[in-house]
């Protein structure tokens, strides 16, 4: 039972393809088809988690998760290099993850170096093919795509992290809230959860962006979306709380003195954590899906570069029938690239922490 | 894996299960007799509301071929130069007949024209329509009808008198065709039934066609040509060419492109400038109104940046020519057109017969117009901005850029103002503003800040010349940025909640040099209070008493009047003195036509008519069109 | 037995809240919308047509008396209420007197069509291949499938879309890019009509189903890949259980509970119409009737799509939740 804590980290053996359960509601949003048509699971629980399993393994799992925790906790900036270092050295998903990651930042850092003004036009001969001087060509708003590119991914990127956290902070407080204490509170906290679930959000959008005009700025839009997108990952969160709280690993620890508090973050977090950081790549997803939908029918501040209103202009030029593919190519490309990125990251960081992805790769039976 | 192939094997069958349709696609109507046209009103909520003289018919229900094929009124004015001239009596035999004090009108009407029904068209229809319109509030046009008319009689079948509650020279214009009008309604139909609230379904045809079919869910509706077309009015011109004439939603523009590109739209209404060059340089087949560049139909509309004149920022004359000065007409033409604009200096669009009425003959005038910037005078006008722009596109676009001097001053406009930012600076600081660093403050220390409202989507050309404008005031030295309004645009420009809205006040007859068809709503009498709505069209909330001077003599004087022409001249040098609104352009419509099943298109060099086909002066088309396969 | 039909009907109880709140919630936002029927109707009228001053005054008292658009803004919300309750969602403001209802219904059965058979294809191929996936692990096909999949996901729809219609209507033109059936042909159940309707429903099916199948996909593999770890699929396999036998009764229907609960909610979404495919497809659904009376400030209109989704979304939740405790036993009824 302590196999998982003998061991150090940098054996951890190289498995052919990442599978956890947290993957399991990773991409499941298809914001971008459906408009507000999210298709995330009000209650995936984790089929798991209520199966019948012989006792001995919820005390192994709890306490190789609490032990985990611990180990973290104590970990020194040295012991986190370190980490680092084994990961991407044993891990190839972390590895090839960290580099598009790199390179996608690289790209949105980049955005301060440009010569151009994001806004601006006609500050180069409009509609030049990838050459050697412009490497992704121009558009027909005679802008430098790389240059425009550069703006639109890092205004993308801190869009969609910003929606996400955000969102993340109150699905999670909701979910834990509700999950654990249930009863009246549950009540209240699901009902509210559920109108937000179920009031359409699209045509919502476009109505805020009619009342709040220009004031509608990116960093609003990702406000109100923050405040739009979390009730799905709650619901998902309060179902894993509350099949967690009727697990006899709980009930060991209410036994054996623990507050709530201490039950809920030593014991609980580590199974809900790898949600979180899948649900909060399939928030990024869905709010970038979302925000290129509402800039392609041009609900968004058309002034500020993001991936979206790249395709916007380019689409309002014909640049897909008059040729002038690089315009759209490059920003689909680079976001394709940055999805993967955290994708890779997300299921190797996943499998880091889910304590039994790690017990279930030493068991050998995978 | 084999529920795949299954799949795939299903999906393949069903693609070549109909291989008759391969080409072609969209409809089983015989492709060499039927004309397809686009809709610009894209696809219709209600498509089985036929009734064009109720709100719902006539803002969406318009351009499905219902108010270009099957209406008809008295008379139409055509906004190029016509098939018999720019005036036609159409269902009316001779132009209106005023009496001396503009009280009364009588209208002659044609014999011989019949409904699709086959019962004829007389006066007791003209009678019926008009007192529908009376009696009824809920109509489109009750307003109009009910301000001017006390009462209308038919002394005879084909004789209508209009008695009118006060003098209206103009009040045949209710009845004149520029777009539309007040369409006559068959009696026999709507006798005994609620006009407001009859969907008119199926049509009765006043024209050369009738309702053939449409699709429920509104996305097409195609008409055929009557067995008796003899028996409308169009047929003083001929037999019309095509045998079915479909008007469907092609969708967004790219996907007109490769609809026309595919042989499957013959008339596409508007596209990006893009588009329109890739179907020049790919579709062989494709021609537009000029031969060569810039393509594009000017319609007699003439966007402009509107001031909204109840804010102090731009109650000042200087401050607005200052403005007009910062501007770039060259570089704002390739932002919005790519260069294919016809630009205009003054408040009258250079389109149809306006430019030899006005922007020639006053060319010598606006050459020698001085403005004084406080520290000294200026001429700023330069009758050679046309010229620029063709050499400047001349080396990209080679031999489609015409070289003749005046065909280039009808395809890219006359002149413009020269971009003049140390007028412009002058102009600002005898109006007290003052600069810092580059950036302009107002007189009363605030930041020089100007948010340009733009449409957005619904008008791209018109959103890039807003983000052009807004960017080289920027660069003069002014917070300037366009604002996105979507469909809150319209709503905005009559609240008069904007600063600067690129839109337009300036709407003409396009043939006839007559300006009432706007100008009269610029009269001051009718400016609203700041928050309260403005009726179109004077969006800018500009009065001026010289200008209402102007427009009163106009109301005195008859249609045809060569009076009317003077004060019409005056009212050019008036405004271009006083700069209410920066004209920019005609609108430039890119419509393109498909020779490859019909030919006889209107193009500038047979100017019969607008191309355009939400225009219900496009009828005149089918008369002229001529199938290439028989 | 008594506490389930305890919990259920608490469970309904939540339910009408919510539909009552949503409702209420999209009613009030709606009626901010700075966009007024009657002027966007009069700025459309007189954008083409000489209009006088007074008369564009006249027309717009006269629209306003007889859309009802003026009062105060609680008696519009309980005459609101008054006419849902039976069922009527009154007069559509920008097609004039057509009922809001007939809109729906001519709009509703295209989207249902798409959508439906698009979401089902999609959740059954996705859980498929995802559960093959998740199983045998080592084969390079499903792999392949995966990283595709991986690649399709996170480009925009809008791309997506528009790529497919370039190949299929311009490049290689053999399907129909617009609209949903075939004109002037006779529309019914007749041979012609529906392969019509299939022809013309390909790219946008092809599309939706691209993006979304490889969410069910990576959804399913995961949860598979994951029980195959449990110890009563090590038991079964151990007992000399064939494989063909475990994948489908030991393992999928164990992962099934959270994939059938995702294709409730999505089943219940397809009220709010696919936007984007309507968009560019032409095709004749209720996202675009949707987007446009929002254009027009049709808040009518507005009010009973969302009203209709509400309900709907609404109603899966419920079902779901219903049906949780049959499925799962062990989970305590709140």
């Amino acid at each position: 039972m302590t196999r998982a804590t003998s061991r150090p980290l940098g054996e951890t053996p190289v498995a052919a393809l990442p599978h956890q359960a947290a993957e399991a509601d990773l991409l499941r949003r298809n914001g971008a088809a459906g408009g507000s048509g999210d298709a995330a699971p009000a209650d995936a629980l984790r089929p798991d988690s209520h199966r019948l399993k012989p006792s001995t393994g919820h005390a192994t799992t709890a306490r190789a998760g609490r032990s985990l925790l611990a180990e973290r906790a104590g970990a020194s900036a040295g012991a986190f290099s370190k980490i680092v270092r084994d990961l991407f050295r044993y891990n190839r998903e972390f590895a090839l993850g960290s580099i598009l990651a790199a390179i996608v930042v690289g790209m949105a850092i980049l955005s301060a170096f440009s010569p151009y003004s994001p806004i601006n036009i006609y500050v180069v001969a409009p509609d030049m093919p990838p050459s050697w001087e412009h490497p992704f060509g121009t558009n027909s708003r005679g802008q430098d795509v790389l240059w425009q590119l550069t703006y639109a991914i890092r205004n993308t990127l801190v869009f969609g992290f910003a929606v996400a956290i955000l969102s993340r902070i109150i699905s999670l407080v909701v979910g834990l809230l509700a999950g654990y204490k249930g009863g009246l509170t549950d009540r209240v906290l699901m009902s509210i959860n559920d109108t937000f679930i179920v009031i359409p959000l699209f045509p919502l959008l476009i109505l805020f962006y009619f009342v709040m005009r220009d004031y509608m700025t990116w960093a609003l839009l990702a406000l109100v979306m923050a405040c739009l997108g979390w009730a799905y990952d709650a619901r998902l969160i309060r179902s894993l709380m509350m099949s967690l709280k009727t697990r006899e690993f709980t009930r060991t620890s209410v036994f054996s003195g623990m507050t709530t508090r201490e039950i809920v973050l030593r014991e609980h977090l580590p199974y809900v954590l790898p949600i979180v950081f899948s649900t909060t790549l399939n928030n990024i997803n869905w709010s970038i899906g979302l925000e290129v939908t509402l800039s392609v029918l041009g609900f968004t501040d058309i002034n500020t570069p993001t991936v979206g209103t790249m395709i916007f202009w380019a689409n309002q030029h014909s640049a897909m029938v008059s040729g002038v593919w690089w315009w759209f190519v490059f920003p689909t490309f680079f976001i394709t690239l940055t999805f993967i990125g955290l994708f890779l990251l997300a299921v190797s960081m996943n499998e880091y922490i889910d304590p039994r992805s790690r017990l279930s790769r030493m068991g050998g039976t995978a | 894996m084999r529920f795949l192939k299954t799949l795939a094997l299903a999906a393949t069958a069903l693609v070549m299960g109909a291989p008759a349709y391969a080409q072609g696609t969209t409809s089983k109507l015989p492709r060499n007799e039927t004309l397809i046209v686009e809709n610009p009103n894209g696809t219709i909520k209600n498509p089985d509301w036929f009734n064009i003289w109720t709100p719902a018919g006539s803002v969406t229900n318009v351009a499905t071929g219902i108010h270009q094929l099957t209406m008809d009124t008295f008379w139409y004015i055509d906004p190029d130069y016509g098939l018999d001239g720019v005036w036609d009596n159409s269902l009316a035999t001779e132009p209106p007949i005023y009496n001396d004090d503009f009280t009364q009108m009588t209208v002659k009407l044609r014999p011989g024209i019949y409904w699709s029904d086959g019962v004829e068209f007389t006066a007791d229809d003209v009678v019926f329509t008009t007192e529908t319109h009376l009696n009824n509030k809920g109509m489109t046009r009750s307003g109009s009808y009910q301000l001017n008319v006390e009462s209308v009689e038919a002394p005879d079948p084909y004789t209508v008198v209009f008695n009118l509650k006060k003098p209206n020279s103009r009040f045949h214009a209710l009845f004149t065709v520029r777009w539309g009008a007040a369409w006559m309604m068959p009696k026999h139909i709507f006798e005994g039934k609620d006009p407001v609230t009859y969907n008119f379904n199926p049509p009765v045809s006043l024209g050369a066609y009738t309702l053939h079919g449409y699709d429920p869910n509104g996305q097409w509706f195609t008409w055929q040509k009557r067995d008796d077309w003899q028996r409308t009015t169009i047929a003083r011109f001929g037999e019309p060419g095509p045998q079915y004439v479909t008007y469907v939603d092609p969708g967004p523009p790219d996907k007109r492109v490769i609809a026309q590109m595919n042989h499957e739209l013959d008339i596409i209404h508007d596209v990006s400038p893009e588009g329109m060059f890739k179907l020049a340089k790919d579709s062989p087949k494709s021609i537009a109104w000029f031969k060569g560049f810039p393509y594009a139909h000017p319609d007699p509309t003439l966007p402009a940046l509107i001031f909204n004149h109840q804010l102090e920022k731009f109650q000042n004359r200087d401050v607005r020519w200052a403005l007009a000065l910062a501007i770039d007409i060259k570089q704002v033409s390739m932002a919005s057109y790519r260069g294919a604009a016809t630009i205009s200096a003054i408040q009258v669009p250079p389109t149809g017969t306006h430019p030899d009425f006005y922007h020639f003959p006053l060319n010598d005038w606006l050459s020698e117009f001085e403005i004084d910037t406080g520290k000294r005078k200026i001429k700023p006008y330069d009758p050679t901005i046309g010229q620029q722009i063709a050499d400047m596109l001349r080396p990209s676009m080679g031999d489609q850029i015409p070289t003749d001097a005046e065909e280039i001053k009808r395809a890219f406009g006359a002149g413009w103002w020269k971009q003049d930012l140390e007028a412009a600076a002058e102009l600002l600081e005898r109006a007290g503003f003052t600069r810092r660093g580059n950036d302009w403050y107002m007189p009363n220390g605030e930041r020089f800040s100007i948010k340009v409202v733009v449409e957005g989507d619904g008008r791209p050309v018109m959103t890039r010349a807003g983000t052009m404008v807004a960017q080289q005031w920027r660069e003069f030295g002014v917070d300037a940025t366009p604002e996105n309004a979507q469909a809150a645009f319209f709503p905005r420009r009559g609240a008069g909640d904007f600063e600067v809205i690129i839109s337009w006040s300036v709407e003409t007859w396009g043939g006839h040099p007559d300006l009432s068809y706007f100008l009269d709503s610029w009269h001051s009498e009718f400016i609203a209070k700041p928050g309260e709505i403005q009726p179109p069209r004077n969006h800018q909330r500009w009065g001026s008493p010289e200008l209402d001077a102007i427009i009163e003599e106009i109301r005195g004087v008859g249609f045809d009047d060569p009076r009317g022409l003077e004060l019409g001249r005056e009212f050019v040098k008036l405004t271009v003195r006083e700069m209410p609104t920066i004209p920019l352009m005609s609108y430039n419509v890119f419509t393109v036509m498909d020779e490859t099943y019909w030919t006889g298109y209107p193009t500038a060099e047979d100017p019969y008519t607008n191309p355009v086909p939400n225009w219900a002066n496009s009828r005149y088309m089918m008369v002229k069109l001529r199938p290439t396969q028989q | 037995m008594r506490s389930y039909g305890i919990y259920v009907t608490k469970r309904f109880a939540q339910f009408v809240l919510v539909v009552f709140i949503g409702i209420s919630l999209t009613f009030f936002i709606t009626h901010l919308t700075p966009i007024d029927p009657v002027e966007q109707m009069i700025a459309a009228i007189t954008t083409f047509s000489q209009s006088e001053p007074e008369a564009v005054a006249m027309m717009r008292v006269s629209l306003r008396e007889l859309y009802g658009t003026g009062g105060p803004i609680l008696e519009q919300y309980f005459t609101y209420w008054r006419r849902l309750l039976m069922l009527d969602f009154g007069p559509s403001l920008s097609a004039f007197p057509t009922p809001v209802s007939v809109l729906i219904g001519r709009a509703l059965p295209w989207t249902i069509g798409l959508l439906l058979t698009c979401t089902l294809i999609a959740w059954v191929l996705g859980n498929l291949l995802g559960g093959l996936a998740g199983y045998y692990r080592n084969s390079h096909a499903l792999k392949l499938f995966g990283v595709v999949a991986m690649g399709f996901h996170p480009i925009p729809y809008y791309i997506i879309a528009f790529v497919l219609l370039i190949i299929f209507g311009f490049l290689w033109p053999i399907l129909p890019i617009s609209g949903g059936a075939a004109q002037n042909i006779t529309r019914g159940l007749n041979l012609e009509f529906i392969q019509s309707v299939l022809r013309h429903s390909i790219l946008p099916a092809v599309s939706i189903v691209l993006v979304t199948i490889g969410g069910w996909f990576m959804g399913m593999r995961a949860l598979v890949s994951n029980i195959v770890t449990e110890d009563y699929v090590v038991y079964a396999e151990l007992a000399g259980v064939p494989r063909r036998r475990i994948l489908p009764f030991y393992v999928m229907r164990n992962a099934l509970v959270p994939q059938v609960t995702g294709l409730a909610m999505s089943l219940g979404a397809i009220f709010n119409g696919a936007i984007i495919v309507e968009f560019v497809f032409s095709y004749p659904g209720l996202g675009r009737l949707l987007i446009g009376a929002v254009y027009a400030g049709d808040y009518g209109l507005v009010l009973g799509v969302a009203a209709i989704s509400i309900v709907a979304v609404s109603a899966a939740v419920f079902v779901i939740d219903v049906l949780y405790p049959v499925f799962d036993p062990r989970m305590q009824l709140t």
